[in-house]
């Protein structure tokens, strides 16, 4: 040993140095730390005096309260995930929607993503806001994508018959009083009206739209409204020329008493253009009873759903409204 | 090599240590599947997890609420017929019909519902016995007391030195001075009536600090001089109407329990008597985002004086 170290001195001076720091460095990290203990092999998670909660007895506890409707959730989140990707895209459309609605509830409420992640929390159950609009979205994703592999059932031709699917874009005008229109309401039309007739056409109305239309909520996009059907809470001008226009075909310039005036154009009626749309989803669930949790079932189904016991599965399906033989 | 072998022999041993971090705590058969479909599978662990986010650590404060007050109170045949009869005031209030209130509380029998009653009377019972052992401290640090005032606010319009709003609190005190009940002077000069109304202050009441220093200060009943108000937007004129422990000890205690922060107090001191202590980092981190007092509040003179 005294050969060794006489050899190595270096060697050992370093590597008690390099011990000694790491010592303290590893009781500098745990002081703060929980201790941790076990009863009977199982994990505690607090006690008083002699008094052990167990992860066990906690799990037991727990369950009373928020078991089945947690795994209810956790089941209708496995589905989804199992059969919607979470894209790139997709996290920027849901980081897009959290942002819009906590802007609009701040401003309109002065209520910003606290409140909502506690109701997203309280009362849907979700982890927080942004949890909730991911699965509201991948829902959709989930039902566009069942509907599509269906499509038959649910596009058929008395389904187009009765609803007149639609999509649509459009350009506004604006007035504060419609009936009594300023000069300056009249110019900014006139200014359009000319502008559409001698360089635009049908081809090139979201150009036209996103130069000239005056809706904030729809310039950006070139005058795009989306999917709309007879259901659609649009004004009765609006709506009735919207569907009656075929595919590709815009409007001539419609006076609304409310809003201004209108130039409407049918981008499609072809299924492919609003199959993801949220407001046909949203259509065709509502026109189909228990729809969309006929659709998770589905996809379970198909995946060859097991359950450790049958209540669980019974609690499951009749969250579902899904009758056992199902 | 052997120089290099103890090398790494030291690292691997110091990377262990300092690996060495907070505990959770996990159930038991926490793989075993609940649901499974393909290749996805809800174990008991993935539900766990999710109920103890939802639940936030409120679980585990009234799992221990509940094992403290079985130790300190005993389950009396007293405690059973009052439990029961604060059951029948319900089932009267409900007209007979408790099934709103059990769903309620998630209970799927009376005796459920009636067995969280007897808690409730146990904890009345610890209220009552903490209050009685601590009277002095409790005392000492609300320094209660029962007064009247009347507030004349300075228009900094038309009077921005105050000269005018002092001129009529001077105008105020003298009318009392001179006999006349403190409640009409109140009505004639003051801007906030409901102050006039006899009313239970203590330290944590929200009242202008300069006049609660004043009514502080006295020990039996006294009409102040003109006080100005601290943030030099008014001036009060207080009564102190009621000094004595004895005379005040009813509605104080009253006021008292119905203070959240007050018996929130009582819950965590009986959690420090018994060695509350946390093993699960999960579980710490929601108890100290929602109930961080219980997370061994320092010790403090009253906790020293009792023990």
């Amino acid at each position: 040993m005294k050969k060794f170290l006489k050899e190595n001195w270096f060697v050992a001076v370093i590597a008690v140095f390099f011990i000694a720091i790491s010592i303290y460095y590893a009781y500098d990290q745990n002081k703060d730390n929980l201790p941790s203990k076990k009863i009977d092999g199982k994990d505690v998670v607090v006690s008083a005096d002699d008094y052990n909660i167990t992860a066990d007895d906690l799990y037991d506890d727990l369950y009373k309260t928020y078991g089945k409707n947690k795994l209810f959730l956790s089941f209708y989140k496995a589905v989804i995930d199992a059969n919607v990707e979470t894209t790139d895209e997709l996290k920027e459309q849901i980081n897009s929607a959290v942002s819009q609605t906590v802007s609009y509830y701040t401003n309109y409420y002065g209520y910003g993503i606290s409140y909502l992640n506690q109701i997203a929390k309280q009362y849907y159950g979700y982890n927080d806001f942004t949890d909730y609009v991911t699965y509201q979205m991948k829902g959709e994703k989930l039902y566009s994508k069942y509907i599509e592999e269906h499509v038959d059932e649910f596009v058929s031709d008395e389904f187009i018959a009765n609803n007149k699917p639609h999509v649509i874009s459009y350009c506004l005008i604006k007035m504060d009083d419609p009936s009594n229109p300023t000069d300056d309401d009249l110019q900014r039309l006139a200014a359009a009206q000319k502008a559409y007739s001698e360089e635009y056409t049908a081809d090139t109305f979201a150009d036209f739209a996103k130069k000239y239309s005056e809706d904030a909520s729809t310039v950006e996009s070139g005058g795009k409204l989306g999917y709309v059907d007879v259901n659609s809470s649009l004004v009765k001008e609006f709506l009735d020329t919207a569907l009656s226009l075929n595919s590709g075909e815009v409007s001539d310039w419609i006076f609304n008493e409310k809003y201004g005036y209108f130039l409407i154009k049918c981008d499609s009626t072809s299924f492919e253009d609003y199959k993801s749309d949220a407001n046909f989803i949203s259509t065709v669930l509502t026109s189909n009873e228990n729809l969309s949790n006929i659709i998770v079932w589905n996809y379970a189904e198909n995946a060859h759903v097991t359950f450790a016991d049958e209540d669980v599965k019974d609690y499951i399906m009749s969250q579902l409204k899904i009758g056992s033989e199902d | 090599m052997k120089k290099i072998n103890l090398l790494i022999v030291i690292l691997v041993i110091s990377a262990i240590l300092t690996g060495c971090g907070n505990k959770t705590a996990n159930v038991s058969d926490g793989n075993s599947v609940l649901i499974q479909f393909g290749d996805t599978k809800i174990t008991k662990s993935d539900l766990y997890k999710e109920m103890m986010d939802a639940d936030s650590g409120a679980s585990v404060i009234n799992l221990v609420e509940k094992y403290l007050l079985d130790t300190e109170v005993e389950t009396t045949d007293e405690i059973k017929v009052e439990a029961n009869k604060r059951l029948e005031d319900i089932r009267e209030q409900m007209d007979g019909d408790l099934s709103a209130v059990l769903k309620s509380y998630g209970f799927d029998t009376e005796d459920e519902l009636l067995q969280q009653i007897v808690y409730a009377v146990k904890s009345d019972i610890l209220v009552d016995r903490y209050i009685e052992e601590k009277i002095d401290d409790i005392y000492k640090e609300y320094a209660p007391f029962k007064a009247k005032i009347i507030y004349i606010s300075i228009d900094t319009t038309e009077d921005s030195d105050g000269t005018l709003a002092y001129e009529e609190a001077k105008k105020a005190l003298a009318s009392i001075k001179n006999g006349e009940s403190f409640e009409t002077v109140a009505e004639e000069y003051s801007d906030k009536s409901d102050l006039a109304e006899e009313t239970l202050y203590n330290s944590n009441s929200t009242i202008d600090y300069n006049v609660l220093k004043y009514a502080q200060t006295v020990d039996s009943p006294s009409l102040s001089e003109i006080i100005a108000s601290n943030d030099k937007k008014g001036y009060y004129i207080c009564q102190v109407t009621v000094t004595n422990r004895e005379q005040l000890k009813e509605d104080f205690i009253d006021s008292l329990k119905k203070d959240t922060n007050f018996t929130n107090e009582i819950d965590t001191y009986y959690f420090r008597q018994h060695n509350f202590t946390v093993y699960d980092v999960l579980t710490e981190s929601y108890l100290e985002k929602n109930y961080p007092t219980y997370l061994k509040p320092e010790v403090t003179d009253t906790d020293n004086q009792a023990e």
